[in-house]
């Protein structure tokens, strides 16, 4: 049965919201968990708190603060639409916005976990060995922890691919845009259109049962490698 | 005349404050001696960057400032290459991508690979894993490692600690290999006197994070006002040339300012310098030459110096030429022969305790 | 003795079920049929208790034997679908005609401006969103058709996006709009939103209550909430 265009709109849109997603929860989350890693006292922990909130909290909550936030007469959406020209409630990028706080935890605490468990020894090592900070990361810390990275990724691709909550409250349900696949899922279902709900869910299915498989799978089994 | 000049005041654990003022020579090893909890680690860790002294303190290794008021140049950028006691080889490396690590970091230097591997022969270990590394083949690495960032200063933190006796003498070996062959000068950390009397030329004597006394191996050890002479391992450490063999009995001849040394054979060309540690418990005195006695060594001695003290036993020391003996006697003995400053006597030194390892290096 | 206790406990609801009417509602209606029921229940005593979510995600619900006595939904076609394939007790009745509303602008050309977003009620599972698409369809507001339109899950939501400040504009039945500012569509511009009831059980406690809804006293509330009065 070929998928129709609704289907494919919605599966191309929740790839590319969970992969921009991923994306910069790499790049944000890397620096922070290193940060969170090395710091002990009431600061990191109040972040560590903020960090692991929506682990906790229901999505509705998120959506509700967030709803209000990207609202075209606050100040984030006011500085938003002057930077960008366009309106930021109900769009893509208000999406990535919801999804990368929603899915934070998953990407940074198992960094922050491997990041923990390298000795510190090892990288004074390093830095009577010329490495700067950068490069004793570079050098040092992420050959150490390269499994998990490829955990932490694949583990905020997929909590985003998952998303419903928060897409539900903030989304606007709006085909190409933002509807997506959960959310398209979720409107099959209510007008009973179970034909295409039941492709959009089994599709899922498989996608996350072959991505987790491949994760387990993988190379990277030397015993040194520090893995979550 | 090169020197690393240190005022550091740095806070430790536990309320313990490193607090010493000193100058030592860039040349050679220096050997930083003390017991446990004396700050030793905390000194080198200043002196590389890894911990932070206060800030009027002041590190400066001949006309480069590591650490000034207002200053403080961070491990990366100071000249420098550590030992540490448990190695810290990088597991996702093998052995050749660890001593490469610094290469690549660091502008060409004195020192070269080849020179590295053929010095501490890690020919057969370059693509080992580090895990498959036995603890003395690890330090080897690590000291190869710290080499090869061609460092105007080498820190070791108790190398030796970790490795068997076996291992730990394959070390000290290339250890003193090391320095004969690099010009670059060591600060070595120990709370090993052995070690530091087959390695040393200089002495850093650390108490309570404070320093004790410093200045050659030789004079310190030989001195009786030091800690070092109140431990019970206290030794004079005397420098001899080989001058001769006797095969039939398996001892080797030394000449010391005239006199005549006799040790275990040592498989060393004549004319080459040795350094003998003679520990002071193992020299005894007497007043009139003995004979037919099995002690070999006897040489006659100027008392030059009684311990003053109410203990059971005292040190004295002693002129051989232009060298010195400790010997520790019973305080009754002392008074019952009436041993006195400036008298002429007879040390004995049993053959027994001239334990040479393997080192041909002076 | 404490098993006997046990299972009065467990079985009490399901005695006292008789008394309680449950509600399936469709959001628009909502906040009107709760301020009436909470009268009724003063009045005589029996408990009623509502469900809401838009009309077809309570049909689905109904379909796949979700327990309710009364369905108001929001359109005509649907209970008539459900009473088609259960025929079982009554026909629907129609209860209330709903208006289409704008709230969020001085007039209706505002419809016509593509720089201003807009709210709308899920077409596929609310009738009013439904409703709303034919207004929009229409000639004179497509220069609009570019603009941001924003779905939302049900009436409720869609009014939730404008409340919010999220969106410009939204197309909402009378009845939630409590603003002052609100322009009531010409009810040519869509098909008619008669909002039928069904009824699934039959009992005492679900006569009453449907007597009195059918009142004239109630019929006249309705009306005041915003509402037409059934042809």
């Amino acid at each position: 049965m070929p998928l129709n265009s609704a289907e494919l709109d919605a599966i191309y849109l929740t790839v590319a919201l969970a992969s921009v997603t991923t994306a910069l929860l790499v790049l944000l989350g890397t620096p922070l968990a290193w940060w969170l890693s090395r710091r002990q006292g009431n600061l990191s922990a109040a972040i560590e708190a903020l960090v692991a909130m929506p682990l906790i909290l229901p999505p509705t909550v998120l959506g509700f603060y967030l709803l209000l936030l990207f609202a075209p007469d606050t100040a984030v959406g006011r500085a938003w639409e002057s930077l960008t020209g366009s309106q930021l409630a109900f769009s893509f990028s208000a999406l990535v916005i919801g999804s990368v706080i929603y899915s934070l935890p998953f990407v940074v605490q198992p960094l922050q976990s491997a990041f923990q468990r390298i000795p510190q020894g090892l990288l004074q090592a390093a830095a009577t060995l010329g490495a700067s900070p950068l490069d004793r990361f570079r050098s040092v810390v992420l050959p150490l922890t390269r499994r998990t990275f490829l955990t932490a990724a694949s583990l905020g691709f997929a909590h985003t691919v998952g998303e419903f909550g928060v897409v539900l409250m903030i989304g606007g349900n709006i085909p190409g845009e933002t509807q997506v696949l959960s959310i398209a899922l979720y409107d099959f279902v209510e007008t009973l259109r179970f034909d295409e709900a039941h492709r959009l869910a089994g599709g899922l299915v498989i996608f996350s049962l072959t991505l987790l498989f491949f994760l387990y799978r993988s190379s990277g089994t030397a015993s040194w490698r520090i893995r979550t | 005349m090169s020197s690393l000049q240190l005022d550091i005041q740095c806070q430790g654990e536990n309320d313990f404050t490193l607090d010493l003022k000193c100058q030592l020579p860039a040349a050679g090893i220096t050997a930083i001696y003390g017991p446990s909890g004396s700050g030793k680690s905390t000194l080198l860790d200043c002196i590389a960057g890894l911990r932070k002294p206060s800030d009027s303190s002041i590190i400066r290794l001949n006309h480069t400032s590591w650490q000034a008021p207002g200053r403080c140049v961070p491990p990366w950028r100071r000249g420098i290459g550590y030992v540490f006691q448990d190695a810290r080889l990088f597991p996702h490396l093998d052995t050749l991508g660890n001593l490469e690590y610094p290469l690549a970091r660091s502008r060409p230097g004195s020192v070269t690979l080849d020179q590295v591997v053929n010095w501490l022969e890690l020919h057969d270990l370059l693509t080992y894993k580090v895990s498959t590394l036995s603890a003395g083949q690890k330090q080897r690495v690590a000291i190869g490692r710290a080499l090869l960032r061609s460092p105007e200063l080498l820190l070791l933190d108790e190398p030796l600690a970790n490795l068997d006796h076996v291992a730990a003498s394959e070390c000290l070996r290339c250890l003193q290999h090391l320095s004969a062959n690099t010009r670059i000068p060591m600060l070595y950390v120990s709370h090993n006197i052995e070690e530091v009397c087959q390695l040393a030329d200089h002495l850093l004597l650390l108490e309570s994070g404070r320093a004790a006394e410093q200045g050659s191996l030789l004079d310190l050890c030989s001195r009786l006002d030091t800690r070092l002479s109140r431990e019970e391992q206290a030794a004079a450490i005397i420098t001899g040339t080989i001058s001769g063999q006797d095969e039939s009995f398996g001892l080797t001849e030394l000449d010391i300012d005239g006199h005549s040394l006799r040790v275990s054979q040592l498989r060393l060309p004549a004319g080459q310098s040795r350094r003998i540690r003679i520990p002071a418990r193992d020299v005894s005195i007497c007043r009139e030459r003995p004979r037919n006695s099995s002690i070999l060594n006897i040489f006659p001695v100027t008392i030059e110096e009684l311990e003053d003290t109410t203990a059971p036993r005292l040190l004295l020391r002693l002129s051989l030429g232009r060298q010195y003996l400790l010997a520790r006697i019973t305080r009754r003995s002392a008074v019952e022969l009436g041993l006195q400053k400036d008298d002429e006597v007879y040390a004995q030194i049993k053959s027994a305790a001239l334990l040479t390892g393997p080192t041909d290096a002076v | 003795m404490r098993t006997l206790a046990l299972l009065a406990i467990l079985l009490a609801p399901a005695l006292w079920a008789d008394d309680t009417v449950r509600v399936a509602v469709a959001t628009n209606f909502k906040p009107t049929l709760q301020h009436l029921s909470e009268q009724f229940q003063s009045d005589t005593g029996i408990a009623v208790t509502l469900s809401s979510a838009s009309t077809g995600v309570l049909a689905a619900q109904i379909i796949h034997g979700a327990p309710f006595d009364v369905f108001f939904a929001a359109d005509s076609k649907t209970p008539h679908q459900l009473y088609a394939a259960d025929n079982d007790g009554l026909a629907p009745f129609c209860y209330a005609v709903g208006r289409l509303a704008l709230v969020g602008a001085g007039d209706l050309s505002a419809l016509a401006d593509p720089s201003l977003s807009l709210a709308i009620a899920n077409p596929a599972t609310a009738p009013y969103g439904a409703a709303a698409i034919e207004v929009l369809d229409r000639a004179e507001f497509s220069p609009g058709n570019t603009r941001k339109l924003v779905r939302g899950n049900n009436a409720i939501q869609a009014y939730q996006f404008w409340y919010s400040g999220a969106v410009d504009l939204a197309l909402v039945p009378k009845s939630l709009a409590k603003d002052p500012d609100v322009i009531d569509i010409p009810r040519a511009w869509h098909a008619p939103l008669a909002q039928f009831a069904l009824i699934r059980q039959q009992d005492p406690a679900v006569d009453a209550y449907l007597k009195w809804i059918r009142s004239d006293t109630v019929r006249d509330q309705i009306t005041q909430a915003g509402y037409e009065s059934c042809p």
